[in-house]
């Protein structure tokens, strides 16, 4: 017998993203045009239906919720309005705070966090920068350190970075 | 009459714990009893009962009241029971109020507020309608000659019936159809749900005998195009487009429709078939006379021709034919304008209009139609082959918020009437499959016909589509749905896919109802004056709806709203005078 | 001469810097000027980090707004992902009064406010608005045998109440640009499916299958070149088909232009300037 946790819906439904998920009826419209739903057994409607019933470790827990693709497909389809992509995200989010994020996402974090871009700034980068007449070292914020101790204080006052320290310790 | 002391009775209402449950009744009785010119205060669980309005009459005798108040609820539900009450007891009904507390205090109702809050409003509500209730005086009312006539908008089924109806309680109906033929939608459905009747065989009398009826004159291929006036004199004005055949000449025999040479697409088709220039729309068409579209007849357009002229027996083509205004004098309006089929090419991600072999349920339904364009063939439009694999869809523009929020009512039914047909009488072996999102079948016999189409092997698959797409060899199409019964998404390959949309509003009502001066509901469809208690009376009296144009519904609904709204205008015009207001407020447009 | 914010990203100016070249050289041909956005960030992107922490994503986003703002010009993006982020985060804080006053807080503490003031608008839809006769004018290459599929993407153009560029489920953009170009544009059965790279690290498998899905529509269709607007669809498809074609045994080989590469192409610029030789899957066409 599955546990239900009644306050599950209300953490979904205040967290942004999540306050269409009632408006659910069910019809599978989102599901019936899913790249992930035709190649695997994801299935964002069960998703919604086991959030509606309050079976929160299921659903956090499970790496179904990381297998969406972030298409907005089921969203664009969906008859009866729910933002059904951004409660996707809301999950996942609150799937993350509860340090369910997977390593390769936790990754891209920690770059942000230190360089305050998600993919490196290689040497060969560089190189090829000066080949095609750019500057080697964009204005970006890799390069202005001011600009990437804003970033890093966002993330900060934001609650990122203490996931980054979390999940540092996990491994 | 100022002359008058005015002696002002309260009424204050519990409503059970409607309005006790949300303010303080007490201190509200409290306020009333320090109010000028109140002479008695009392409360009363259900003031509308026969206890609570006993109480007022009674009041009234032993304390000489002559002005009521009842604090209670919308003036609408009850302002004509306690004017009622009222009169019984000698007072007269324009000195007998009704206001409503209730929205402040009963649950769900969007205007609640606490019970502070709500004991202030009502304290204030009340000053101020015992202050104007003592101020007030009554309007002048004159008396009106009451027009026994009535004008019924739309000659479909609901049209027709109300006009039967009227005809013979022995009024002079006036039946206005914009087409040239009456029986609208009805007589293009094939068979009717659920007992697989012949549309036009059931019809047909009725439409006969409107035709033939001494009370009723048949207007067809014509238009109100103004509305003036008020209940018991209403005047109209009609304009009657040129069919460019003399009716009284006309004896539909068809002679020259054979001989035409323009064809055009046929509105009676749903343009799955053609038509010539002059027609005759169906063969049960009534009146059974020709039309001529002068949009695709060559003489207008090209000034040749003119072989239907040569080859009518009796001299019925008339290219001279002008349109016609007419001024018409009515005592009540019956608006029956029917609906029409949404446009499925908006809901992009199904392809329709882009992919041949995707049609809607009514085109469906003219194929079907032994008298159709096809002959009752079913043929696919890509090829002219029998289709195998038929797909139904079910729920297209309604319960949509992107197109219309409301349930069509009538699409579950006639897709299971559709599938019965193919099934049982054109295409015994085809497969037919409905992907519904519920199946809403509550009709009496319709849980029987539900049934009855499971039997015959027809197929369920609850999921709503998520899009089609076609297969670019043999124009089959992809259908991605999930199953949500077995919890899995499928690509479904179909020869034929028919989509069930929903019923919308016809073209022409938003200017109807200025033109009558009613209002339309969110959707677009007149709207009642009461969703509970009048759903076929509206804001203006004398004006009445019925039919598909007051919401999406079947055939039996039509009829009985029909009735209802010829039994509205018969309890309005059956009295030779009527008295209204001597003013009449004439509201102009919002600039 | 219309002047943008141009946003750059990650993913261009870390790993495809050609396409950052191109498209400012090209953009400039047509009288649109560039100017840089100075000590921008990742935009970051709707998908890894808008999942890990929704205000971090929201307060990154808003200060890379606010320094368009300050620069008072829209933003262009060369990348549907900063599209999807910006636009919404644009969207969302001017929208929702408890976000913009939450995160307006955080960007007070390092100076910086959201005002709301300026748009963002994606490559794709600023090369539509230059039109089909300046287009025209300048062609200096028949590329009409070129047959394209185009990969529109999912960003660009959903979710539709976000994203105003074209019909969410049947976009014509794309290919209205690559008939205006010269070349033939393709219609095929999966054009509208999703490149998968949001599920490239977590499921790869997945993802290649997927992406095998779009090559053989592709094929099917008889194209012989692939158009996109966003650097994500153009890294799957220029080098995913190599690893595809390693996983199925296939041997997939569609050119794949990012769109300002086109249109550098046709208005004659040489395949060195735009840079082809640095794309995975061999370009022999032109």
């Amino acid at each position: 017998m599955r546990r239900r946790d009644t306050k599950f819906k209300g953490e979904v439904l205040s967290a942004p993203g999540g306050e269409t998920l009632q408006r659910c009826y069910q019809c599978g419209s989102c599901t019936g045009g899913c790249p992930t739903a035709a190649l695997t057994n994801f299935r964002v409607r069960t998703i919604i239906h086991k959030t509606l019933l309050g079976l929160r470790d299921a659903v956090l827990s499970g790496k179904d919720v990381w297998l969406c693709t972030v298409c907005y497909t089921c969203q664009e389809r969906c008859p009866t309005g729910v933002d059904v992509t951004e409660l996707m995200i809301a999950l996942r989010n609150l799937a993350s705070k509860a340090d369910y994020a997977p390593t390769p996402f936790k990754s891209v974090l920690k770059s942000l966090f230190e360089t305050g871009h998600e993919f490196p700034f290689t040497g060969f980068t560089r190189k090829l920068r000066t080949e095609l007449g750019l500057e080697e070292k964009p204005p970006l914020a890799i390069n202005i350190p001011e600009a990437l101790e804003e970033v890093r204080k966002l993330m900060k006052m934001a609650g990122a970075s203490r996931l980054l320290e979390a999940t540092a310790v996990k491994k | 009459m100022s002359k008058e002391e005015k002696r002002v009775g309260v009424f204050i209402c519990h409503c059970g714990k409607n309005i006790a449950g949300g303010v303080d009744i007490n201190a509200l009785l409290e306020h009333a009893r320090k109010l000028d010119g109140i002479v008695f205060a009392a409360e009363n669980r259900f003031t509308c009962s026969e206890e609570g309005q006993a109480t007022i009459r009674d009041a009234v005798k032993e304390h000489n009241l002559n002005r009521i108040v009842v604090v209670a609820c919308d003036p609408t539900l009850h302002s004509t029971t306690f004017q009622r009450c009222g009169e019984k007891a000698g007072v007269d009904p324009a000195f007998t109020e009704l206001i409503d507390i209730r929205k402040w205090t009963m649950p769900g109702s969007p205007q609640r507020v606490d019970p502070e809050q709500a004991l202030e409003n009502s304290k204030r509500f009340m000053e101020q309608t015992v202050k104007r209730i003592r101020l007030k005086r009554v309007i002048p009312q004159v008396e009106v000659k009451v027009e026994p006539s009535v004008l019924v908008i739309g000659g479909g089924i609901a049209g027709v019936e109300a006009s039967l109806d009227l005809a013979d309680k022995g009024y002079k109906v006036f039946l206005v159809e914009r087409l040239p033929t009456i029986g609208g939608k009805m007589a293009l459905l094939y068979k009717v749900f659920p007992t697989n009747d012949c549309a036009p065989c059931i019809l047909a009398p009725k439409t006969a005998y409107a035709n033939m009826h001494p009370n009723i004159t048949l207007l067809t291929n014509s238009e109100v195009v103004d509305v003036q006036g008020h209940v018991g004199n209403f005047q109209v004005r009609v304009l009657k487009h040129p069919r460019y055949v003399d009716e009284k000449k006309c004896t539909g025999d068809g002679i020259c429709v054979e001989k035409c040479p323009a064809k055009a697409s046929s509105e009676y088709s749903a343009g799955m078939g053609k038509r010539k220039a002059i027609y005759i729309p169906f063969p049960q068409a009534i009146p059974r006379k020709a039309a001529i579209d002068a949009d695709h007849c060559l003489y207008f357009q090209k000034g040749i021709c003119r072989v239907c002229e040569k080859v009518c027996p009796t001299g019925a083509v008339d290219f001279e034919q002008k349109p016609e205004t007419m001024e018409l004098k009515v005592g009540a309006i019956i608006a029956a304008t029917g609906f029409e089929e949404y446009d499925p090419s908006k809901k992009k991600e199904y392809g329709y209009g882009l992919y041949p072999n995707i049609i809607t349920q009514f085109q469906l339904a003219r194929l079907l139609d032994i008298d159709g364009p096809t002959k009752g063939k079913l043929l696919r439009p890509s090829d002219g082959k029998e289709p195998k694999n038929i797909m139904m869809i079910q729920c297209v523009g309604s319960r949509d918020e992107k197109a219309n929020v409301y349930c069509s009512s009538v699409c579950c039914m006639y897709a299971l009437k559709h599938a019965q047909i193919i099934k049982e009488m054109v295409l015994h072996d085809a497969e037919i499959y409905i992907c519904y999102m519920d199946m809403r079948t509550p009709g009496k016999g319709f849980e029987e016909y539900y049934k009855q189409t499971r039997d015959l092997g027809v197929t369920f698959i609850r999921g709503k589509p998520s899009e089609i797409m076609e297969d670019p060899k043999t124009k089959n199409l992809l259908v991605a749905v999930e199953d949500t019964l077995l919890g899995e998404p499928v690509m479904f390959e179909a020869d034929l896919v028919v989509l069930s949309c929903a019923i919308v509003p016809s073209q022409g009502t938003k200017q109807l109802a200025e033109m009558l001066r009613i209002e339309l509901d969110e959707n677009g469809f007149f709207k009642e004056a009461h969703p509970k208690l009048r759903p076929v009376e509206t804001n203006v009296r004398g004006v009445y709806i019925c039919g598909c144009a007051q919401g999406p519904k079947d055939i039996p609904d039509a009829i009985v709203q029909a009735k209802a709204a010829a039994s509205c205008a018969d309890s309005e015009l059956r009295k030779e005078k009527i008295m209204l207001p001597e003013f009449i407020v004439k509201m102009g447009k919002p600039s | 001469m219309r002047e943008y914010a141009l946003f750059l990203g990650c993913l261009i100016p870390a790993r495809l810097p050609s396409l950052e070249a191109v498209s400012v050289k090209v953009l400039e041909r047509f009288g649109i000027g560039t100017k840089p956005m100075i000590g921008a960030s990742c935009c970051p992107d709707p998908i890894v980090m808008k999942s890990l922490d929704y205000k971090a994503w929201l307060a990154i986003a808003a200060r890379n707004l606010s320094i368009a703002e300050e620069m008072k010009l829209d933003v262009l993006t060369l990348c549907s992902g900063c599209f999807s982020t910006l636009s919404k985060a644009n969207k969302v804080l001017k929208e929702n009064s408890n976000l913009k006053n939450e995160i307006g807080g955080f960007l007070s503490e390092i100076n910086r406010g959201f005002l709301g003031t300026i748009n963002v608008r994606q490559v794709a839809e600023v090369i539509r608005e230059i039109g089909q006769e300046a287009i025209k004018q300048r062609l200096q290459r028949t590329l009409e045998q070129l047959r394209v599929a185009t990969q529109h993407g999912c960003h660009l153009v959903r979710p539709s109440d976000v994203l105003h560029v074209d019909d969410p489920n049947r976009p014509t953009i794309l290919d209205e640009i690559v008939s205006w170009v010269g070349a033939k544009p393709i219609d095929y059965p999966l054009k509208m499916l999703c490149c998968g790279v949001g599920i490239k690290a977590i499921d790869p498998e997945t993802n290649l299958v997927m992406l095998r899905e779009k090559l053989e529509s592709i094929k099917e269709a008889e194209a012989n070149c692939i158009v996109t607007p966003c650097p994500f669809c153009f890294i799957q498809f220029d080098m995913g088909q190599r690893e595809v074609n390693r996983k199925f045994n296939e041997r997939y080989a569609f050119p794949v232009f990012y769109i300002t590469e086109l249109l550098g192409l046709a208005v004659g610029l040489s395949p060195e300037e735009i840079g082809l030789q640095f794309h995975t899957t061999p370009v022999k066409e032109v």
